[in-house]
């Protein structure tokens, strides 16, 4: 392990949102410490369906400049809104940084190009039989095409325009659709940093899992609330009634840079990120192990690396999704991973108010931390009145706790069996190695 | 204290052959892949010609997709030659794949088409089926089918288009370099050739319509159309010397740099400066403490789209100055085709050959030499030559640019010069 003299410190300079709860810092925590959700009924689902979107969201609106609207897909729409807010509010307009030395990382769930782009064409192709004609499509379908189909569905397409908007030409990674991507993409981005590979990151995380066709396919693993009775008190992080999460859209940007250029140009630091930590369980794909399984690696792998004791541990950000078998899991880690004491540290979630934001979740909840500590005010688990026996946690109910705590310990966790810690800090001065 | 890194585990799944050796000796024989398109009648199609893998040994009944097959099998081999089912316990390991979302099968689209409703009505899949649509969680599964009994650590997947295998190859370098983990497999998988992927590549116009395959890839030549659609894997071990030689496990050759900028230009084009590209290049040598004097091969992107072509040939000038006549620079692409996520793994896997043994892959089907193109792109035959420091080029869509160095591995790293 590299000690802390020959590695940069990583600071937090600028945070961006769009989320079903607002676009701006001031909205979404004022809607939170109102302890409301933006999960309600999705009208033009199934009854019974819940989830949280971003209402009268017109790309149209957000997206600048105009001219790429047309190359660009509903999530990157997110993720340009997210990433310009982070930009301004770090007071890094074109120029501050040296370009060459601006990198993104990103992490990107759904973005695929959806079938109704083809529908036109398909059209086209349809025989005297009713039948899908190959030749046909070739022929007349082709041209009924919209010629930037690839372009928007580009895997990267949030990373490519974002760089493009705002010339950032540093080194680049996009980390794809899982629950922990964001939070790899700050991992990686913090490794760039420490090592001098750049002055500055913007790290992107979104997704749009309120797509019919995510939709879908975590319908078909069962894993989705499908008939809840009350759609916005259903989404319950480790409570004896949790029936499974309710999906969220929308992304989380933030602005890292090493202490000594945020420092050298006076910006305001929110914190730090004192480290990262992964560990994945390759063998519970789809099934959480009910021990947590090697969350606990994780979770050491990050205090080793942010060089922190458990002990100064003062929130912890669960994962917590409302999925019967994940939230014990994630339970019985945290507990195998803190002894003594330190099983009584609080821990909340904030998914119940914005839905799960999927391969969004690392960087919009790492924005969420950063203004509890603000705010020294941490929300509690909204719906969360009866908790499961199997999780007997410190868990923050009913109503928020006020406190300002200075190191917080974010997870995320994939159906995959990945794990990704990450580890925030306030106080510059207060923190070992300063 | 910086770790060095060596590669003590290739793979790969080909268009030129099933393992890492065929692939290597049908490479450096100067074989093409390229084939006629005959998945369905191509007479309204624009698309004639692909490098695809017929003998592929595909399990239509698995629950894995062929794109996941094809990953398991070239990881399986790296792993196999690296020895990772010895591995120990303590061992921290990770798993970095560059993969991509795998375009809607026809049939798919025409059922959403014929019922827009459809979603609502699925039938419950399997978790095999989410897993093939959430390619994010693959790498946490690749560690499952290779049975790891060392503990997995960070398992990522990338998608940066065309570039994102040599990024994955670099990621897993960096992370072993600085300590992340001890060993690490990077790999790569990319399966598009059907009706949807190859329509994608036209509408970006980067594909070529040539009808004869023997001449369809042609990278540096006057008379390329584009690149030629591929299939394939690869997969390559990474391993912090120390572990290794504790292992008693063989060094291939070593990986000592990695570069990547972005060029935040266009989506699908390149700045014609060749700046955003040259300096990868420079950053990748910068990393490995090499001087672009000692550089004695360069393992080009070379898709044998004109924009390609001109532009990394204006980089390598930028980079290498007068020096850039003398050093040889070849395009895999001639003979594989572009298997897009694959493509950065499996031209590790080539170079990491060359370095082995001496011998530089061709550019095939370099007839009429592009007059901007008048660098040395070792023509038709593969030379024989003694290669210390190689850089691998990998440029993608999205306007990723990323540059791997792989050098021949000796015990004691040959001084800086």
């Amino acid at each position: 392990m590299s000690s802390s003299n020959e590695r940069n410190t990583v600071v937090i300079t600028g945070l961006g949102l769009a989320t079903p709860l607002g676009l701006d810092l001031d909205t979404v925590w004022s809607r939170i410490s109102q302890s409301e959700t933006a999960i309600k009924p999705m009208p033009h689902y199934l009854p019974g369906r819940g989830g949280a979107m971003l209402e009268d969201f017109y790309p149209e609106e957000h997206v600048r400049p105009k001219r790429i609207l047309r190359f660009v897909n509903r999530a990157t729409s997110f993720a340009m809104v997210a990433a310009r807010n982070a930009l301004e509010d770090a007071g890094v307009s074109e120029g501050v940084i040296d370009p060459e030395r601006f990198g993104i990382y990103t992490g990107t769930g759904e973005s695929e190009m959806k079938p109704e782009i083809y529908f036109p064409a398909l059209e086209k192709a349809i025989d005297e039989q009713g039948q899908f004609n190959l030749a046909q499509f070739a022929q007349e379908g082709l041209d009924q095409l919209d010629p930037y189909v690839g372009l928007t569905s580009l895997g990267n397409n949030a990373l490519c325009y974002i760089s493009i908007v705002h010339k950032l030409m540093g080194p680049s990674n996009n980390y794809v659709k899982s629950g922990v991507a964001s939070s790899q993409a700050i991992a990686e981005a913090v490794q760039a940093l420490r090592y001098g590979l750049a002055d500055a990151i913007l790290v992107v995380g979104n997704d749009w899992l309120t797509d019919p066709w995510a939709l879908a396919a975590y319908d078909s693993i069962g894993m989705l609330c499908t008939d809840c009775w009350d759609v916005a008190g259903s989404m319950r992080p480790f409570d004896a009634g949790r029936r499974g999460p309710l999906p969220g859209e929308g992304a989380g940007a933030l602005v890292l840079e090493t202490a000594q250029v945020a420092e050298k140009r006076g910006a305001h630091i929110y914190g730090q990120i004192l480290g990262y930590g992964e560990a994945t369980d390759t063998w519970s794909f789809g099934a959480p192990p009910p021990d947590g399984g090697v969350l606990p690696l994780a979770i050491e792998e990050a205090l080793a690396d942010a060089q922190v004791t458990p002990e100064q541990v003062d929130l912890i950000i669960a994962h917590g999704n409302s999925s019967p078998g994940g939230d014990t899991s994630e339970a019985q880690g945290i507990y195998h991973a803190l002894s003594g004491r330190l099983r009584h540290v609080p821990i909340t979630s904030t998914k119940p108010y914005t839905g799960h934001l999927g391969a969004a979740s690392g960087t919009v909840e790492t924005i969420l931390a950063l203004l509890m500590q603000q705010h020294a005010t941490v929300p509690p688990i909204l719906n969360l009145t009866e908790p499961d026996v199997a999780c007997s946690l410190n868990f923050v109910m009913n109503q928020s706790l006020k406190c300002a705590p200075n190191i917080l310990l974010h997870i995320a966790r994939s159906v995959g069996g990945q794990n990704a810690v990450i580890i925030i800090g306030k106080d510059l001065a207060a923190l070992p190695g300063k | 204290m910086k770790r060095r890194v060596v590669v003590t585990g290739v793979g790969s799944v080909s268009p030129l052959g099933l393992n890492a050796t065929t692939h290597w000796q049908n490479i450096s024989a100067g074989k093409s892949a390229v084939r006629p398109l005959t998945m369905f009648d191509t007479t309204h199609f624009p698309i004639k010609v692909i490098a695809d893998i017929p003998q592929f040994p595909f399990a239509e009944q698995s629950e894995l997709s062929r794109t996941q097959q094809m990953l398991r099998i070239a990881s399986q081999e790296a792993a196999d030659q690296a020895q990772l089912h010895v591995l120990s316990e303590q061992s921290r390991c990770g798993i970095y794949c560059a993969l991509t979302g795998d375009w809607p099968q026809m049939s798919r689209l025409f059922q959403a088409y014929a019922d827009p409703l459809a979603w609502q009505h699925c039938t419950p899949a399997t978790l095999p089926g989410f897993a093939q649509r959430q390619i994010g969680i693959t790498a946490a599964l690749l560690g499952h089918w290779l049975s790891l009994t060392s503990s997995v650590r960070a398992a990522r997947v990338l998608d940066g288009a065309c570039a994102s295998g040599s990024e994955t190859v670099g990621e897993a370098f960096r992370q072993v370099r600085h300590g992340q983990v001890d060993i690490a497999l990077a790999a790569g998988a990319c399966c598009w050739i059907n009706v949807i992927g190859l329509i994608i590549y036209k509408t970006f116009g980067t594909l070529t319509t040539e009808e004869n395959p023997a001449e369809a890839s042609c990278p540096f030549d006057i008379q390329r159309k584009g690149f030629v659609m591929a299939e394939g894997a690869a997969a390559l071990v990474l391993e912090d010397l120390e572990h290794a030689l504790r292992r008693g496990v063989l060094p291939l050759a070593e990986v000592t740099g990695y570069g990547a900028t972005t060029s935040a230009y266009r989506a699908t084009d390149m700045p014609e400066d060749g700046v955003a590209l040259s300096r990868g290049m420079q950053l990748a040598l910068l990393d490995a403490g090499r001087r672009s004097e000692e550089v004695d091969y360069i393992n080009a992107h070379g898709t044998g789209t004109r924009q390609n072509d001109l532009v990394e040939t204006l980089a390598i000038r930028q980079v290498f100055g007068q020096r850039a006549w003398d050093i040889p620079i070849s395009s895999n692409k001639s003979m594989t085709g572009h298997s897009i996520t694959a493509a950065g793994v499996l031209e590790a896997v080539t170079t990491v050959k060359t370095v082995q043994e001496d011998l530089i892959p061709p550019t095939i089907n370099l007839h009429h030499p592009d007059p901007a193109c008048d660098l040395d792109y070792v023509p038709a035959h593969a030379r024989r030559q003694t290669v210390h420091v190689a850089l691998s080029n990998s440029f993608g869509f999205g306007g990723l640019n990323s540059t791997v160095v792989i050098e021949k591995f000796a015990r004691t790293r040959r001084a800086e010069a």
